[in-house]
This record gives C-alpha cells, sequence and structure tokens, in this order.
C-alpha cells in the first residue's frame, strides 16, 4: 500500500475507531513511516539499525543474499509489509526449502495478524500504527512472500485487469508491462512497470510482489494473473473490496486496543462504523488513479474537523536526536522504535518456532 | 478459470514452451559443438578423409587444402541443417503453446529424430575401449545430453497429444452446455 491508506486512510479508520485527531495524527504518522524507516535513516539519527522497518532500493542492492543476509531481508519484510498467514501451511510432495518460503506467503486473517494487533495492546501510539500498517499490507500483498524467491514470488507475464461486463472480451484487458522505473505507470493505456525476470532463486528482484509492479498497491484494480506457486491455478486480486475490508477491520482492530472488545477476532470487520460513509470509501477506492491521498484527506478534515499535515519524515527526527540517551524512549521515534523491535522479534520467533530459519534465530516470548 | 481442463491446458502449454526453447538450445549446442570439433581437432578432418581413402600425406598443399575446405564445408552445412531443424521444431512448439499456430506437422519430425536418437543409444553400453561409452570416462556426458534430447522430444510429443485432448474435451463441454440450454430453453416455451 501507499502513502494514501497508510497515512490518511489510516488517520479516517482512527477516527473513526475513536480515537481524537491528535491521536490519528500519532497512529497515521507511525503507519505511514514504516515505509520510510531504513537502517539508512536510523543510522543518520543514531537509533539502533535493527529497528529498521523498509528498506531503501540502494540498501537492496547491496545486500547480500547468503544466509545471514537472506535473514536480514526477510526478518524485515515478513515483519513489515508481508505478513505470513500461515507458518504450518502444508503442500505435498515439496521439500523443506520450498516449503519454508511457500509458509512465508502473506495473507490476510492469519494467526500473526492477531498476535501484531495484541501487541500493541497497552502500548504506545507508535506500535497501533505499526500494527495497521502490518494489517493493511496483509490484505494489498496477499500471495506474496517478505523473502526473496523466484518460486514463490515470480508470475507470468499475463495480467488481466478484470473489468465490468460488456467491456471487452471475456471483461479481461490485458496489462502490459515494461521494465522502466522512471516512467509512471499509465491507468490509461494499461501499462505499469515490474521488475525484470531473474533466474537466481535468492534474487532481491524476487522479493515480495516485484513481479507484479505496483498493481497490489493500487485501490481501483481488480485483476488475475498466474503465480508461481499456484500450480498453474489462475489467482484474481480484488483491490476495491480487500482496500475496503482492510478498512473496516483497522477500524475493528482500533476500536479492540481502545478497549471497545475484550479480544481481537479474526475475519471480523466493522462495516457498522463506515455507514453513511460506504458510497464516499468506494468511490475513493475505485477512483482511476495512481494514488488517492487528496480525497482520503479530504474525507479525514470532513470527519475530525481538523486539519491533517502532510507527512514530513523528518519532523521527529530533531527531538530524537537532541535527546538525553535516557530519554530517547519517551520520543515518538523512540516509541516507533521500540514498537518496531517488538514487531519484529514476535515475527521472527513465530517463524523460528515452526522451524524455519529463513528469518533467524528468534527469542522466545 | 481454474477447471481442472483449464489448469491442466495451462500446465502443458507451459512444458510444450520450455520443451522447444530447450531443444532451440540443444541446436546451438550441436553447431557449437561441431564448430570446436573441426577448429580444435586437427585430426577428425584427417580421419574423415582417410575414411574416403584420401591419402592426405601424398597430396600436394593445393589439393589438401581444397579438401579441406571442402570437407570444413560439409560439415558446417550439415551443422546448419541441424539447426534448422531444431529450430523449426523448437519455434513450432513455442507458437503452438502460445496458439499461434495449429499446424502439428513438427510432431512428426519430432518423432523421426526421437527414434533415430533411440536407436543410437544402445551404442553407448557397448562395452568399448576407446569411443563414446559409458563404459568409459569419454561417454557418459554426451549418453546424458542424448537422453535428455529424448526426453524433450518425448515431453514435446506429448504435450501437443494432451493439450489436443485436452482441447477437445474443452469443446465437447461447450458443445453439451450449449446444446442442455437449448434444451431448456425449448422446454420452457
Amino acid at each position: 500500500m501507499q502513502e494514501d491508506f497508510h497515512y490518511y486512510a489510516t488517520y479516517c479508520a482512527a477516527f473513526l475507531a475513536g480515537y481524537d485527531h491528535r491521536e490519528c495524527m500519532d497512529i497515521c504518522y507511525s503507519a505511514q513511516f514504516v515505509d520510510l524507516c531504513s537502517k539508512t535513516l536510523l543510522g543518520r539519527i543514531k537509533a539502533p539499525g535493527s529497528a529498521a522497518t523498509t528498506m531503501l532500493q540502494i540498501e537492496m542492492m547491496d545486500a547480500r543474499t547468503d544466509i545471514l543476509g537472506l535473514q536480514d531481508i526477510t526478518g524485515i519484510w515478513a515483519s513489515f509489509h508481508f505478513l505470513p498467514r500461515d507458518l504450518y501451511a502444508s503442500k505435498p510432495h515439496r521439500p523443506k526449502r520450498y516449503m519454508n518460503k511457500y509458509r512465508l506467503i502473506c495473507g490476510h486473517d492469519g494467526e500473526l495478524v492477531s498476535k501484531t494487533v495484541e501487541l500493541a495492546k497497552g502500548r504506545s501510539l507508535q506500535s497501533v500504527g505499526i500494527a495497521m500498517h502490518v494489517l493493511a499490507d496483509t490484505w494489498a500483498h496477499s500471495y506474496f512472500a517478505g523473502t526473496p524467491s523466484l518460486v514463490i514470488n515470480n508470475t507470468t507475464d499475463d495480467f488481466f485487469e478484470i473489468l465490468p461486463e460488456g467491456e471487452y472480451p471475456d471483461n479481461q484487458k490485458a496489462i502490459k508491462f515494461r521494465h522502466n522505473p522512471s516512467a509512471a505507470d499509465d491507468t490509461e493505456k494499461n501499462i505499469y512497470t515490474n521488475s525484470i525476470y531473474q533466474e537466481n532463486e535468492n534474487s532481491v528482484m524476487n522479493l515480495g510482489h516485484g513481479r507484479a509492479g505496483h498493481l497490489p498497491d493500487y485501490s481501483f484494480i481488480k485483476y488475475c494473473y498466474l503465480p508461481a506457486w499456484n500450480d498453474y491455478k489462475v489467482m484474481i486480486k480484488d483491490n476495491p473490496s480487500d482496500y475496503y475490508n482492510a478498512f473496516c477491520q483497522m477500524i475493528y482492530a482500533m476500536k479492540y486496543l481502545r478497549g471497545s472488545f475484550d479480544s481481537f477476532k479474526l475475519n471480523t470487520y466493522d462495516t457498522d462504523a463506515v455507514k453513511g460513509h460506504e458510497d464516499r470509501i468506494n468511490k475513493i477506492l475505485k477512483t482511476r488513479r495512481l494514488i488517492a491521498s487528496d480525497d482520503w484527506k479530504a474525507f479525514g478534515e470532513e470527519l475530525s474537523g481538523c486539519e491533517i499535515d502532510n507527512f514530513d519524515v523528518n519532523r521527529y527526527q530533531e527531538e530524537y536526536i537532541n535527546a538525553p540517551s535516557e530519554d530517547k524512549s519517551s520520543t515518538f521515534i523512540g516509541s516507533f522504535v521500540d514498537g518496531a523491535l517488538a514487531q519484529k522479534s514476535m515475527v521472527s520467533a513465530a517463524i523460528f518456532r515452526s522451524g524455519n530459519m529463513l528469518a533467524g534465530f528468534g527469542k522466545n516470548d | 478459470m481454474n477447471s481442472d481442463i483449464e489448469v491442466n491446458l495451462r500446465k502443458y502449454r507451459t512444458n510444450l514452451a520450455g520443451s522447444g526453447t530447450g531443444y532451440i538450445l540443444f541446436g546451438i549446442w550441436t553447431v557449437i559443438k561441431i564448430f570446436m570439433t573441426v577448429t580444435m581437432n586437427r585430426s577428425y578432418i584427417a580421419g574423415i578423409l582417410s575414411d574416403l581413402d584420401f591419402d592426405i600425406d601424398k597430396a600436394d598443399d593445393e589439393t589438401r587444402q581444397i579438401a579441406y575446405i571442402v570437407i570444413c564445408s560439409l560439415l558446417f552445412l550439415i551443422a546448419l541443417v541441424a539447426l534448422l531443424f531444431h529450430l523449426y521444431i523448437g519455434m513450432r512448439a513455442i507458437r503452438y503453446s502460445s496458439k499461434e499456430t495449429s499446424s502439428k506437422f513438427f510432431v512428426a519430425f519430432s518423432i523421426l529424430i526421437m527414434l533415430m536418437n533411440i536407436s543410437n543409444l544402445p551404442d553407448y553400453f557397448k562395452s568399448r575401449e576407446e569411443g563414446l561409452s559409458v563404459m568409459n570416462d569419454r561417454g557418459i556426458v554426451p549418453a546424458v545430453v542424448d537422453l535428455t534430447v529424448v526426453f524433450l522430444l518425448f515431453d514435446i510429443i506429448y504435450s501437443v497429444h494432451r493439450i489436443d485432448s485436452l482441447e477437445n474435451k474443452k469443446k465437447k463441454i461447450a458443445k453439451d452446455a450449449a446444446a442442455s440450454g437449448i434444451e431448456e430453453e425449448s422446454t420452457g416455451d
């Protein structure tokens, strides 16, 4: 997902869950900061690099892909952007090496989603924001794994957008891919950028949804494609529906975190909270454009009556740099770092306990 | 979209495209092999000439050069023909897999070449002190290569057969569905 959903839509969901404007800002800032908190940024402000929640392109280019490098990559991406759905999934006639990667396939409403949300209970708003980012990404990034793997994350070039009846034969329009990262995706001509095919199993180009380009991050598109892991079966990805469910599930999760419910149940989406706003939300999700920040922002400002500041990655850095060592944890970024370390530790430990070494050794809870 | 027929069709089309590509690569390898043999194994051409009862030691320089040129040209021509065969079969297989053509004539060539390769395989298992045999070190790799070629050709033939039978099944199901739809309409009237 992109800034429009992680920042502005999370603000809207937090407000509908009952948080006030200031709390919503802290939550949505943290949710978006997950996409920017790299080792480079943390190094600049002298924060612990192990709390990194993302990797920059340049960091990925330099990343090693030996076992230690793969563990580093997987520990970040599986913990924050591609939360595994079922660490104990089974598939017949596959060796352990394949199953280790297969079990890291991301999906919504897995056991780790409830652990992520429960981990944020009683913790800072920054932890809530991190949990919302992770939860939202389980919807957008479904069917891809947060580890470099050709046999899991590769796809064929046959992507088709599914359109309303009557417009195209079989209601499908072919999507064309090109490998030009500097050119913007063209929604009118259905031309998008994706990563180049790399035959090396552990190449970083085979991490996550690179082969599908940014399609998983566009809320308007419903499409079908052939993932490498699905034994020649076509997968349909309905982003408008998934994003709507993600929004409603975020509201439910944040109500639980505020204490409205005793427990967090999977497959539960608070559609009552969006009553009266469904058409507005669906319109935002289905409008054909690359990013919907303006519309989500307008919606959020209407809900709260307050202005939502644009996201500024530098906002809290001075506070952290200038704070004495013993007070760093109580700064905004310090709380974020604590939340990120807890999330990463929880997910890595869960992966390790399942007998999978791809995220390294995990501490027992 | 994910019925058994559709899933298997995708699988066999992918197999066919993969085997076709592999067969083209083997064609390129055949050309490289002939080129390497001609250029790096000087006694090879002399051996061919002596098999043709041409005494190369007694010939003058000009005659020797002409003989070498003729033999090399023939060998490269054979390599070219072999490459063209591989390209024809491989590219037809790829085009058939992507539904760009419905002609299956390449399957006949595939069967012929596969049978020729199979008939040569027993030679690898004869016990010989010299020459290519799995009984000595020099024969194992060529034997494996030839077995792989046989496998590729078999995969091409089998995949085409399976694609055909699945397509026929799909058409039959569509026809039956259309017929039962027409029957329902007529009984409803």
